[in-house]
């Protein structure tokens, strides 16, 4: 029975990786990729509640990547980084969120198929979702990134504050008032 | 944090979950992209396309060349020139049509802007304005998924291109389906693209379809209808909507 063995210097590491994309290797960059993608496609998911808008900014932020890594000086966690980077492109990527919202919204209150063969749990959990996500909707962008990587992506107020660059103090004083604006919009939609 | 708050979160969690996103096809567009050559590198590149842009543009408005390759393009000749580089078909939704039966105004737009004008030309010049998420789609190799480029005439998206039996046929559609009668409706769907099978109305008509045949139990109908908005066959036209109606038409259909 023959056996495999790992060469190990066949396995790249992630600062070979890192040092990959500052040479301008595109399998480093897709190496990084395919490690942090699902942190990152969950965050961008659920900070701009739409895919489309999602992935567009998943893919903004490794195209922003070999032009920044050079700021990257291995302290922190590259995922605090590019959550980082995520978190500066998001707003443009939102506000294209919140405008197809609009429209699908508008369409969905005439379309005759606005109760279309939605079993009924998933239909609950889809109104509990969407009342969150027309509450997120009024949040400062500040306030939103910081909700949802505390509350939603549950990371520590210091991973949040290693992330934004924004001290932990900052984080936890968004995080208050955003709890507290979200809580309120949720009361006043009848939702909470 | 209040329980409700916490069902809310877990709800909010499970709906706009990050597996949903395509991380392959997310993979393919940044790996295609010239993006990942150091910027020492990708300078010079830049500064030549850009050259060959201009010269080239200066040179086809010399001859008249770039007016008669659009022009026949735009008539529908199989020409070999704009279409080639065309990475999805134009994809149209006529909202006032949709969204505001009876009434006389004609707002066509598109989800993203029309997609049939991104052209190679266009991936270059984006290049150096690599923040708007609808062009940066677009950008590098064209998806595997994308459809055959199309020698059709481009539509004239105006009021002109919608017949009234056209309109009058999916008001019909519209209202049998108010009504409940979901099999007559689908019935006028069936009609609409049998006769127009690339009328402007036609992804909107496939859509519809496909709900109805979902409304009339017809699972395995509606998941073949779903699956094409769904895998993005017809760009990003209704592909949201489809996954999340394919993954209820499942579930349904599971029971």
């Amino acid at each position: 029975m023959s056996s495999i063995a790992f060469e190990p210097e066949l396995v790249a590491s992630e600062p070979d990786h890192i040092q990959g994309v500052r040479n301008g290797e595109g399998k480093a960059l897709a190496a990084l990729y395919r490690e942090h993608q699902a942190c990152l496609c969950s965050f961008a998911a659920r900070l701009l509640a739409d895919p489309v808008a999602a992935e567009d900014l998943v893919h903004d932020v490794f195209m922003i990547l070999p032009r920044v890594i050079h700021r990257y000086d291995q302290r922190a966690s590259l995922k605090a980084f590019l959550l980082g980077i995520a978190s500066r492109r998001a707003l443009h990527h939102l506000r294209t969120a919140r405008r197809r919202r609009g429209l699908l919204e508008r369409f969905a209150q005439l379309s005759p198929y606005r109760n279309v063969a939605t079993p009924e749990d998933h239909a609950s959990q889809r109104r509990l979702a969407d009342s969150l996500t027309a509450a997120l909707d009024r949040l400062s962008f500040e306030h939103r990134v910081v909700f949802t990587l505390c509350d939603i992506e549950e990371l520590s107020s210091d991973e949040v504050s290693e992330a934004l660059g924004v001290p932990a103090g900052t984080v936890r004083s968004r995080l208050f008032t955003a709890r507290h604006k979200v809580r309120a919009l949720l009361a006043k939609a009848g939702a909470l | 944090m209040s329980e409700s708050l916490e069902r809310m979160l877990a709800a909010y969690r499970a709906v706009h979950d990050g597996s949903v996103l395509n991380s392959s096809a997310i993979e393919r567009r940044i790996t295609a992209s010239p993006a990942v050559r150091p910027a020492s590198k990708r300078l010079p590149a830049l500064l030549v396309a850009a050259l060959a842009l201009m010269l080239g543009g200066a040179a086809l408005a010399a001859t008249g060349v770039a007016e008669s390759v659009v022009r026949d393009w735009l008539q529908g000749s199989p020409s070999e020139g704009p279409a080639r580089n065309v990475v999805s078909p134009p994809v149209v939704v006529p909202r006032a049509a949709v969204a505001l039966p009876g009434t006389e105004t004609s707002q066509f737009t598109t989800p993203s802007e029309d997609p049939s004008t991104h052209t190679l030309e266009h991936a270059a010049i984006e290049e150096v304005r690599p923040s708007e998420p609808e062009r940066s789609r677009n950008r590098g190799e064209p998806r595997d998924d994308a459809p055959k480029p199309s020698h059709a005439p481009l539509v004239e998206h105006s009021e002109a291109a919608l017949d009234p039996s056209q309109l009058a046929m999916y008001r019909r559609g519209l209202e049998l389906t108010g009504a409940g009668r979901h099999s007559a409706a689908l019935a006028v769907w069936d009609r609409y693209l049998e006769r127009y099978p690339s009328g402007p109305l036609h992804l909107e008509v496939r859509f519809n379809r496909a709900q109805g045949l979902a409304m009339v139990g017809r699972f395995a109908d509606a998941e073949r209808a779903l699956l094409p908005f769904a895998q993005g066959r017809y760009g990003r036209y209704r592909s949201g909507q489809a996954a999340a109606l394919l993954h209820d038409v499942r579930e349904r259909a599971r029971r």
